[in-house]
């Protein structure tokens, strides 16, 4: 994934935000030849003050083209590598924290050059733990199977 | 014209002399017929006397006609009186002997008839008895023909009702199967509930205390660790 990719979708975790993320992204291509020469920082309106915050430093760290071309280019490299993320269906038995969210990526990201965003479901009947669904894979690491699996175990005891 | 008045007068004069002239001549003839009429009255007399005669004479042989007819009439209708006793009698036998030969002969001519009638019965019924023999056939050939043309109609028939009740039975089932679907589903879906609900209060009681944030956020950590090592992320 791009550096450029990266750092725009740096906070960014769930599938919403991602959607949200890429509408702004979108908006700034259509910047790009409006408001005269000033940096897309300076003239973009209607996106979120973080994705400014974001653009900006990415000028100011030179990692955006100067040039409109080079730099609708670009923009439109990030849409096509923002649409091609997969997100990780995630079922989990509470609303998770930004925190939170921040260890579950960095657990994705610790030997991937990849962002990982996820789709989060919220379900009290799983009691704890989670359910994964990812790469056309299903595993389920709820709580309530443990238990059923303890259950079972223990009903095939008795019986 | 003096002339003309002396011969008119003469001439009535002429006339007048004839007239008298001329009955002179009748009175005279008059007079010689004296005699023939005095003849003819006397003949007149006589044959009136004649006629009386004859008129007396023929009442008489009338008033004998009379009684003779009358006689003869009397006898006449005791003669008839007495042949019609006898014509009765006679006839009164020849009726009943005419009734009783009528009798024998239409005894007779009703045994002739239902001998022959019999008879033609016999015949007819022969006929009869051969023609139904073919009639029989005919109609059974027929019959077989019509039954295996019903036949035909019928299992077409049965055809097309079994297939409609097949189509009907199957959109049935269908439906039948979609309800129990429906139900099985929506029943597993409130056993799970209950079973979740059920597990939820077991793991409560199990773990000893409910789940707070930081449990859950170990347990799914731990889930992750897990699937890490199980290659999945």
């Amino acid at each position: 994934m791009d550096e450029v990719t990266k750092t725009i979708l740096s906070d960014v975790y769930t599938a919403g935000q991602l959607i949200e993320r890429l509408e702004e992204v979108e908006e700034a291509s259509r910047w790009v030849y409006k408001g005269g020469q000033s940096p897309l920082s300076e003239k973009i309106l209607n996106v979120s003050d973080p994705f400014i915050k974001i653009i900006r430093q990415l000028e100011e760290e030179n990692k955006l083209p100067t040039a409109r071309k080079d730099l609708s280019g670009k923009l439109k490299k990030v849409t096509k590598e923002i649409d091609s993320i997969d997100p990780v269906k995630m079922t989990l038995a509470f609303t998770p924290s930004t925190e939170l969210l921040k260890k579950i990526e960095e657990q994705f990201l610790a030997d991937k050059n990849e962002k990982a965003i996820l789709d989060i479901t919220v379900n009290s009947q799983i009691i704890g733990g989670c359910i994964l669904e990812y790469g056309g894979e299903y595993r389920d690491y709820s709580l309530v199977k443990q238990l059923e699996g303890a259950i079972e175990q223990a009903v095939k005891k008795v019986i | 014209m003096t002339a003309v008045v002396l011969i008119a007068l003469m001439l009535n004069a002429l006339t007048v002399l004839l007239v008298l002239y001329l009955v002179y001549r009748g009175d005279k003839a008059l007079g010689d017929f004296e005699p023939y009429l005095r003849d003819v009255d006397n003949i007149r007399s006589s044959i009136s006397r004649r006629g009386n005669q004859i008129l007396e004479k023929t009442i008489t042989v009338a008033q004998e006609m009379i009684r003779n007819a009358v006689y003869t009439s009397q006898r006449n209708i005791k003669n008839s009186e007495i042949l019609q006793s006898e014509m009765e009698k006679a006839i009164k036998e020849g009726v009943a002997q005419n009734l009783s030969e009528n009798k024998q002969i239409m005894q007779k001519a009703t045994q002739e008839i239902i001998d022959a009638y019999q008879k033609q019965f016999s015949l007819m019924s022969r006929d009869i008895e051969s023609a139904g023999v073919e009639s029989h056939q005919t109609i059974m050939e027929a019959s077989k023909s019509k039954i295996d043309e019903l036949s035909a109609g019928i299992q077409t028939e049965l055809s097309s009702v079994r297939k409609t009740a097949e189509e009907k039975i199957a959109a049935e089932l269908l439906s039948s199967q979609e309800n129990i679907r429906s139900y099985r589903e929506q029943k597993i879906k409130e056993l799970d509930d209950k079973v979740y609900q059920v597990l939820g209060e077991v793991a409560k009681k199990t773990i000893g205390k409910a789940i707070d944030l930081s449990t859950h956020e170990e347990l799914v950590m731990e889930a992750l660790a897990k699937a890490k090592r199980e290659k999945l992320i």
